[in-house]
């Protein structure tokens, strides 16, 4: 990869995961390698930059994901594409070097932390995942209607998905829906399938009649289980970052 | 599965909790340990697995007047001999006023974490108790945590040189865990590393920088390698993180009250 060339332009993508792999497929064809790739939504224009606009090829992304799969290991297309849930703003530039230079010298890319472009895809996917993580036990579920259930979060990453599907294979028989109010991206699963699809689509009912007795004795719970003498609140703030607060029902 | 000791001794059973005894105790525990590890040698016998969770116990801490080196001895033959799981140890929170007990303002809670730590070291880190303590010194050090204080007392086996000690040297590094001791393994297949890539890799200097050598080199500030120079910047570097003891602010003026005369001084200006 050391003999790319590094041009001057500026790559517009769609925002997904498959417009990300059709520009890896571009470059590695063209052995290339643009200045900045930015999202079509969050871009403004600049009169300085050359623009070039990539439009997402299924069947371009497909190969680049077989390829990642085949010649450097699987664990480099999750590297890759937990770090593309993050909220990193050059995340596209380091995973597409990270990529490119993978097919260049295999499954030995994983080793090379030392190379600042795979010391940041790695760590920006261990960010992502650990805020996933985070949420699974901080998210709570109301319930709105009949075996639906709701929740809100204000995630940093994009980790709609791993989350939901974490949530399916809890409750598969639970229809819910989780709602990424920093994004306005909702999670909606209705006991067979799955879909992410903007919030403003889908009206969110109001909670039932129960829910609110529910709360109140799960507050209940939370107070009269805390033991006094051994609040922590620095460890606590550790497991459960104050900016996650306003979604909880309980007020630690 | 639990089966809860409590206590850590005999006499502190006999005092507290005369309804429980030493045998009462380990012979079930033997007992499912025994289990655990027959089912394990014959998977087939066996269709369903016994315990598979493992086994654990808990430990209650300064309710009796066992020293640090006492319990963790016994932990340390538990994890061995029985093989448990973990041991929780659990300050006391006290409650009631019964004559046996003993009345702390607050549960014990730094003492319970430096129990934890040392009870890491022991399962992950590869130490043993006579190291981290002994006869003489049987209850850790309130300021600093056990490795680091395990590590002053060794130093002559530090400095460690990052590019060519195994994995268990390097988890003798103060500050540094079993996560960073892998990532250092796996980068320097590669290529050596200096301080700088060692920061690239997101592995805190704060305690290791002491105690390690890059390409045979010190970290920049740290001018002396003594006892000495390392336990005053470790103690200094830790200040914040500790209960403090109530300082105030020294006063010149606290308690002089001006006088009559001395207002009549400052009327006339003749100070």
């Amino acid at each position: 990869m050391s003999n790319w060339k590094l041009i001057n332009k500026t790559y517009i993508y769609d925002g997904s995961f498959e417009g990300l792999l059709s520009i890896v497929f571009d470059c590695y064809l063209s052995k290339t390698l643009p200045q900045k790739i930015v999202t079509s939504n969050n871009y403004i224009d600049n009169f300085l930059d050359n623009t070039t606009i990539i439009k997402t090829d299924y069947e371009k992304s497909q190969r680049i994901f077989d390829g990642v799969v085949n010649n450097i290991c699987k664990e480099a297309l999750y590297n890759s594409y937990y770090a593309f849930l993050s909220d990193d703003k050059d995340k596209e530039i380091n995973i597409l070097k990270y990529l490119c230079n993978g097919f260049d010298i295999g499954p030995e890319i994983n080793n090379k932390i030392t190379i600042s472009y795979v010391f940041k895809v790695i760590n920006l996917r261990r960010k992502a995942l650990a805020e996933c993580h985070k949420l699974k036990g901080l998210l709570r579920f109301k319930e709105v209607g009949d075996n639906l259930c709701y929740a809100s979060i204000h995630p940093d990453n994009n980790i709609l998905e791993p989350l939901g599907k974490h949530f399916i294979n809890r409750m598969p028989t639970m229809q819910f829906i989780i709602h990424d109010k920093n994004r306005d991206l909702c999670f909606i699963y209705n006991g067979k399938e799955y879909r992410i699809i903007n919030s403003k689509d889908i009206k969110i009912p109001s909670v039932s009649n129960d829910e609110i007795t529910y709360q109140n004795l799960w507050k209940l719970f939370f107070n009269t289980i805390a033991i006094k003498e051994r609040t922590n609140p620095r460890c606590q703030m550790q497991f459960m970052p104050k900016k996650y607060w306003k979604d909880l029902i309980e007020e630690p | 599965m639990s089966i809860n000791i409590e206590l850590p001794s005999n006499d502190s059973l006999k005092l507290l909790a005369p309804q429980k005894e030493k045998a009462g105790i380990l012979t079930p525990m033997t007992y499912v340990s025994n289990n655990i590890k027959m089912n394990k040698l014959d998977k087939n016998k066996f269709k369903e697995n016994f315990v598979p969770a493992g086994q654990t116990t808990q430990l209650i801490i300064g309710a009796t007047p066992e020293s640090d080196f006492k319990i963790l001895k016994l932990s340390e033959s538990l994890y061995n001999k029985l093989s448990l799981k973990r041991v929780y140890y659990s300050a006391y929170v006290s409650i009631n006023n019964d004559k046996n007990l003993p009345t702390l303002e607050s549960p014990p809670l730094l003492r319970e974490n430096r129990l934890y730590q040392a009870d890491w070291l022991l399962r992950f880190y590869g130490f043993k108790v006579d190291e981290l303590l002994d006869e003489k010194h049987p209850n850790f050090n309130t300021v600093l945590d056990p490795k680091c204080d395990w590590a002053l007392r060794n130093l002559d086996k530090f400095p460690i040189e990052i590019n060519t000690a195994d994995y268990l040297e390097l988890l003798k590094i103060p500050g540094i865990g079993v996560i960073s001791a892998k990532k250092i393994i796996r980068a320097r297949r590669n290529c050596s590393l200096d301080f700088e890539s060692l920061k690239k890799l997101g592995i805190t200097l704060k305690r290791a920088k002491y105690f390690i050598t890059c390409k045979g080199k010190y970290f920049e500030k740290v001018y002396k390698f003594n006892e000495n120079f390392i336990e005053t910047n470790l103690v200094y570097q830790e200040r914040n993180s500790l209960p403090n003891p109530e300082f105030h602010q020294l006063s010149l003026f606290d308690k002089l009250q001006p006088t009559k005369e001395d207002k009549i001084k400052c009327l006339t200006g003749n100070l």
